[in-house]
């Protein structure tokens, strides 16, 4: 039986595997070496498929008959972080780690699942609790986990410090040379990678070491040669070969001149996954209209669109629930290419667009380097009159690419905040990416909201207004539920038969969108109105502390916990109004969904949800989004409790027509393809 | 003894004691052999409950069986797939063995000159061989191949034409080997993209090689449609008609082959009317033909179809509208006209006839046939067509089939596939549909022509159309405001209580949009608190945008498309002032002036370039300023005077809201229209 995390929650094959192990002497099957190669295999075989789960009970087998061994324990644990389920995996981790607790890769992954599913504090304070002193950390093990616990919190330069400190007292121990010379490679510092290479060399005598050294010294002559006139210092040299790469095509373009379209041929929708994210969601109706319109003939305004309409995705495979619109799109006839599995430089180098860029294309950031070896020669061969590239982690992956393979117009889509504001997304080589690629003839930055494109705009210094804003295209959604939701809200409905107002929430329970803040103003109300009723639909990380708290409150029978539910349409039409209390938001589509449905909503400011609401008239927003005030949003509610049933259906009827002219699908259409084709003066940057 | 006797003999004791032993004896004998009968038959219930027991345990005992066995063949099968697990592991053991053992073997192979020449496509096989035999290449076969070879030629050829100029690298392309048939294709088309618009007979002499070997190529169907798109008829003409497969993939693509071919056939033997055979005779019966249906579109042209229906009913004729098919409706009927009823108005949509517009000599003889069995069946004396060209001919067409007089109602000067750009009226494209404009104009019974500067616009084209003008009738629903959906527009714009500058017309590539963009500072100098609003639709949009951001504008300018969906008048009527600055220099694209006499028609105070066109509704300083195109400073001037003289502009207002309902009220446009139908009866009685 498998064994459970400290929760209770999540179960946790791996240590039940040890256990039975221990208890029950296995006979081996293997020798130890091959059982280790072989989990090795299975790993890599399931990260090229897809097929995590048939590797796993194999993996556990091995277990069982080493349960000592503790790197088959690390690879069952990777392989089920691989396979998406970040909860349990956090769990079997903690479980390794109470098991070897100086072991550092556990620490490690633990902090780096604890950021990703409870955020950075919560994996800082980890840090903190385990390393209340980091200077006085001082034995081998302690100190390489705690580099490894700064690095996963992005503190690099303490985390190399900390590789320092540790390789001068541990000289021998090769794993911290090597994530020292990895970790310095990868913020840019090609001379103190190159210096600590050498020590490693003389210190370990390690083959490994000497390859790295020449290495770098070949890019140093590489770089060297790109522009002999750099002085090289320790800074960071991939933003030095991409300055160099993007100045050469930039010019190379101007020189261009691209024929004015009056049809629009071939379309290539570049992005990460085709997970079930509303980005894609979105890139999946822009797709499919225009490939349904390219086979009927249908026209966009007086744009003649031709097509073929294709989706180039980084990898299918690489996460559970990458391939989620894949059959969506090939049913339709889209073509869907997973570009990580294209051939290198198009098949051959020496053919390839790439190929005056050879030698320096290892040094730019591994994702730019894919994208430059899978995509452009692909680019080429496809020629698409325009690249539509969907997030920022893609334009820093395939925007190069695009313009290497010179492509007529490409589109950069962004839908948030730009990586300045997000410090985990930050990388050096941003700012000289999207500075080259708008400041090259037919690149045009699109936003799906106002805040964004303006915050994009003071980030890289472009002048205001110049990113037009596309709102998403947003459908009312299906309001038949689910048997299981219907009986759910029966007996809600029954047990709260004295409610005349329902107040809802249709969220994903974290910080971000602050739930208990949410229960507080529903106490609040219920307190001046006792005839209201609460529903919050959607699951998460504090859905179990939320609902603690609506006991505390002792409105714990006012309020329904739906789980995440697939008829959030249902759901909105048991609501009067809908609340939404986020700190931040990129363009919340559950506002339009309610508006849609014809509810008035109430919403924090936070980034584009000022912009889905006509303040006063479909909605209303909330003083400041970086604090909620209790009395105010229940003001506001009672405010609407109290309308009149013809008002606040007067303002449902607003909020509906002002969501489906605003948002519609076919809206979002228009204006894509509007700017798809527009011809524009000059580049988006004008560079001195 | 048993427990029966034993009752027997206690039975005979006290027999012997009574007078009526005997009753008693049979008394109790009966008694026990209903007993023993009872016995019998409780045993045999035992036996029965005990056989049913034994049944049932046998049943669960083979259920049970069966499960074992069920479970044992499930094992079995676990067993058989771990072992083919096992199986296709070992195997795929010896593919990397054998593939281990193939690098080997051609590494030492590697040994000789010529072996050392083939090691990096040995290699390169190998991997791609091993990679197929793993399943990891799921790509068509061609696509295997990798691209960059495939392109090989490709940047050979863009390098000789950087360097060495055109024919270096037509020679070199044309002198490729055959030995890569799609390679060499590719780069024959990428040098027809090189080279089709200094030279587009070259252009597609290179694609028809190409294609001989590739048509499916995307970048053929590409080539063909630029070249068309930019004008040309016989270049992308000559490619299709020498490869039939090209452009035939989907519908849509055979459609568009079918046009260009008809464009082709145009220029060659125009399309030939036929000969008015007879007059039409009964009462008077108008037919109007409009491309769209009323009263959904807020366009000049369905007002204008309105107008004449209005006129036809208002002098007691009986009248009906004709459509084409609408994307809400593309298929209406089976195959026949569909009759409908919008509001009191009759309407007769045509069906498909496979064909689209665009293929004039195949759809207008077609749905020439089906209105001319309409107007027949309905007694139809007077056709009367607005709007689009094809449908039009097919009116004009049908008309002299069945008898029936026709008006062609021209708004606007043809543009012929929606360009206005320098050299267009030049091009073959613009020739052709001109051919057949002109074709129809003198097919036509008579003409009407809306504005003057659009009759000036046509001779200038060389088309004498001869016409009547009559004004554009300015219906009521122009000139009805709602101050809710004004205010709504504005809070969606997010203006509050600023002066707005409006701009109500097509944004197309007229410099003069951008000139109001100029005149901006010197009016915001005056009125601080103003911004510009442009609603519009066109493919000028966007490079507005780009231009009110470069002078850094954004924040004072609003450019709205989408807001071209709203009633116009409601529009118009948040215009603190309405201006009209398009230089229109090209005799293409002029219009009648709907927007500007929808502007007057709500009492706007209107500020426009003095051109030909809205000098024939703005008389200066009385219906509104004229400023010369082009002149910002002007401009400026003009829009500062009317924001800032109130009187003035309420005046000018109220005397161009009274212009427009004294010449484009029913009172003028119904009669002069009217008089077009019986002056046509008129000469056919004649």
């Amino acid at each position: 039986m498998a064994a459970e995390s400290s929760g209770g929650r999540h179960p946790d094959p791996v240590t039940a595997a040890v256990r039975e192990g221990l208890t029950s002497r296995r006979k081996r099957s293997l020798s130890r070496r091959a059982a280790l190669a072989e989990a090795g295999d299975l790993l890599r075989q399931a990260r090229g498929d897809g097929a995590y789960k048939a590797s796993l009970p194999r993996i556990i087998e091995l277990i069982r008959e080493y349960p000592q061994a503790e790197d088959l324990q690390f690879t069952a644990a990777r392989l089920m972080m691989e396979d998406g389920d970040a909860q349990t995996a956090l769990a079997v981790w903690k479980n390794i780690l109470e098991r070897l607790p100086s072991a550092p890769e556990p620490f490690r992954m633990v902090v780096r699942l604890t950021s990703r599913l409870n955020g950075e504090d919560a994996a800082k304070a980890i840090l903190t609790a385990q390393f209340p002193d980091v200077s006085s950390v001082s034995g081998e093990a302690p100190l390489f986990a705690l580099a490894l616990g700064l690095e996963e919190v992005g503190d690099l330069v303490q985390a190399e410090d900390a590789l320092c400190r540790l390789t001068r007292l541990y000289p021998r121990a090769r794993s911290p040379w090597r994530h020292l010379i990895r970790l310095q490679e990868a913020r840019g510092g090609l001379i103190s990678a190159q210096r600590s290479a050498a020590t490693a060399m003389a210190q370990c005598r390690d083959e490994e070491f000497s390859q790295a050294y020449s290495r770098i010294s070949k890019e140093i002559n590489a770089l060297t040669s790109l522009d002999p006139n750099a002085t090289l210092d320790d800074g960071p040299y991939s933003v030095k070969v991409l300055n160099a790469i993007l100045a050469n095509v930039v010019r190379s373009r101007k020189a261009k001149s691209f024929a004015p379209r009056r049809h629009l041929g071939g379309v290539i929708m570049i992005t990460g996954s085709l997970g079930s994210g509303g980005a894609e969601r979105q890139l999946v109706t822009t797709a499919l209209s225009l490939h349904e319109a390219s086979q009927a003939g249908r026209m966009f305004g007086s744009a003649d669109i031709v097509g073929p309409v294709a989706v180039a995705c980084r990898s299918l495979t690489a996460k559970k629930g990458n391939d989620f619109f894949l059959d969506t799109l090939r049913r339709e006839g889209v073509q869907v290419t997973d570009y990580s599995r294209l051939p290198r430089f198009g098949g051959q180098l020496r053919h390839s667009r790439v190929k005056d860029f050879s030698d320096v294309v290892g040094m730019l950031p591994a994702r730019i380097r894919e994208g430059i070896v899978h995509l452009v020669d692909y680019l080429r061969h496809e020629a698409p009159d325009v690249v539509h590239i969907w997030q920022d982690g893609m334009i820093f992956a395939a925007g190069l690419a695009a313009l290497i393979a010179d492509v007529p117009r490409i589109v950069l889509s962004v839908r948030t905040l730009p990586p300045t504001d997000r410090v985990n997304r930050w990388r050096l080589e941003l700012e000289p990416i999207y500075r080259a690629l708008l400041s090259a003839p037919g690149v045009v930055m699109i936003a799906n909201s106002t805040m964004a494109a303006r915050r994009y705009e003071e980030w890289l210094g472009m002048p205001r207004g110049s990113a037009p804003v596309i709102h998403n295209g947003v459908t009312r959604l299906d309001e038949t539920p689910s048997a299981e939701d219907e009986m759910l809200w029966r007996s809600f409905a029954h047990r709260t038969a004295d409610a005349v107002f329902t107040v809802g929430a249709v969220m994903r329970l974290d910080e971000n969108k602050r739930p208990l803040d949410w229960l507080s103003v529903a106490e609040s109300l219920h307190r001046h109105h006792p005839c209201v009723r609460f529903v919050i639909v959607g699951g998460g990380a504090l859905r179990q502390e939320a609902q603690e708290y609506a006991q505390r409150l002792g409105i714990a029978d006012r309020v329904l916990f739906t789980s995440v539910s697939g008829s959030v349409g249902y759901w909105l039409t048991k609501m009067d109004t809908l609340l939404l209390l986020s700190r931040f938001e990129g363009m919340p589509n559950v506002l339009i969904e309610a508006q849609l449905a014809g509810k008035p909503v109430v919403s924090t400011p936070a980034g584009g949800a000022c912009e889905t609401v006509l303040n006063g008239r479909t909605g209303w927003l909330t003083s400041s989004a970086e604090t909620v005030d209790v009395q105010e949003v229940t003001r506001l509610l009672s405010d609407i409790m109290k309308m009149p049933p013809d008002r606040r259906q007067e303002i449902g009827a607003s909020a509906r027509k002002w969501a489906e002219e605003t948002f519609s699908v076919e809206l979002m259409l228009e204006r894509t393809v509007r700017v798809f084709m527009a011809s524009y003066p000059s580049p988006m940057i004008i560079e001195p | 003894m048993t427990e029966g006797s034993k009752g027997d003999a206690e039975s005979s004791a006290s027999l012997g004691a009574g007078g009526d032993s005997h009753a008693n004896l049979a008394q109790l004998r009966a008694e026990n052999e209903r007993l023993r009968n009872r016995v019998i038959e409780l045993e045999a219930n035992a036996e029965e409950a005990v056989r049913t027991l034994h049944a049932d345990l046998d049943e669960a005992m083979r259920e049970n069986a069966d499960r074992r066995h069920a479970v044992r063949a499930l094992d079995r099968e676990v067993i058989q797939l771990r072992a083919m697990l096992a199986e296709a592991e070992r195997q795929m053991g010896n593919i990397r063995q054998t593939f281990i053992y193939r690098i080997g073997e051609t590494i030492v192979s590697a040994r000789t000159l010529k072996g050392l020449r083939q090691l990096p496509r040995r290699l390169f096989a190998l991997r791609r061989a091993f990679l197929e035999k793993r399943g990891l290449l799921s790509s068509p076969v061609h696509l295997r191949m990798g691209y960059s070879d495939r392109l090989k030629y490709v940047e050979e050829a863009l390098a000789l034409l950087a360097n060495q100029g055109v024919d270096a690298a037509i020679d070199f392309v044309r002198s490729l080997p055959g030995q890569d048939p799609e390679d060499k294709a590719r780069a024959l088309l990428e040098v027809a993209h090189a080279v089709w618009r200094q030279d587009p007979a070259q252009a597609a002499s290179l694609a028809v090689e190409a294609g001989v070997v590739n048509q499916l190529d995307p970048r053929l169907r590409s080539l063909v449609l630029s070249l068309f798109d930019h004008g040309e008829v016989d270049a992308p003409a000559l490619i299709l008609s020498t490869l039939s497969e090209t452009l035939t993939v989907t519908p849509a693509d055979r459609a568009r082959r079918e046009t260009i071919l008809a464009f082709e056939r145009q220029l060659a033997a125009p399309l030939k009317f036929p000969a008015k055979l007879m007059s039409a005779v009964g009462s008077p019966c108008v037919a109007v033909v409009a491309s769209r249906s009323l009263p959904h579109h807020m366009q000049a042209e369905t007002f204008r179809a309105q107008a004449v229906m209005d006129a036809a009913r208002e002098a007691g004729l009986s009248t009906f509208l004709v459509t084409q098919p609408g994307y809400q409706y593309p298929a209406s009927g089976n195959g026949e006209p569909a009759a409908r009823l919008f509001n009191s108005t009759h309407v007769i949509r045509m069906p498909s006839v496979g064909d689209p517009p665009g293929v004039f000599d195949r759809y207008v003889p077609a749905v020439a046939g089906l209105l001319a069995r309409e107007f027949i069946a309905r007694g139809v004396t007077c056709v009367h067509a607005v709007g689009e060209l094809s449908l039009a001919a097919a009116a004009c067409w049908a008309a002299r089939a069945s008898g029936a007089s026709f008006t062609l109602d021209v708004g606007e000067s043809p543009t012929m596939g929606g360009h206005v750009d320098d050299g267009w009226i030049g091009r073959e494209r613009f020739r052709s549909s001109m051919a057949l404009f002109a074709d129809t104009v003198r097919a036509a019974d008579q003409c009407i022509v809306r504005s003057k500067a659009v009759d000036r616009a046509i001779s200038e084209l060389g088309v004498s159309l001869g016409a009547e003008l009559i004004d554009d009738f300015t219906p009521e629903q122009v000139s009805k405001v709602s101050e809710i959906e004004t205010d709504e527009i504005r809070s969606q714009l997010g203006l509050a209580d600023e002066k707005i500058i409006g701009v109500y017309d097509s944004l197309d590539m007229d410099e003069g949009l951008s000139d109001l963009l100029d005149a901006f500072p010197a009016i915001q100098a005056a009125e601080p608190s103003c911004v510009i609003v442009y609603i519009g639709v066109g493919e000028g949009a966007e490079s507005l945008r780009q231009r009110a951001v470069t002078r850094g504008l954004i924040d004072q300018v609003r450019i709205a498309p989408d807001l071209a969906r709203r009633r116009i008048s409601d529009c118009l009527n948040l215009f603190d002032v309405a201006v009209f600055p398009k230089r229109r220099p090209s005799p293409l694209g002029v219009a009648a002036s709907f927007e500007l006499q929808a502007a007057l028609a709500i009492g706007a105070p209107v500020v426009a370039a003095d051109t030909a066109w809205a000098r024939e509704w703005v008389v200066d300083r009385a219906t509104g300023l004229l400023v010369d195109a082009g002149d910002s400073e002007a401009l400026a001037q003009a829009i500062i005077e009317m924001l800032g003289t109130k009187e003035l502009a309420q005046a000018m207002g109220r005397s161009g809201r009274d212009l427009v309902r004294s010449r484009g009220g029913a009172a003028m446009v119904h009669p002069a229209v009217v008089a077009t139908f019986s002056r046509r009866r008129e000469k056919a009685a004649a």
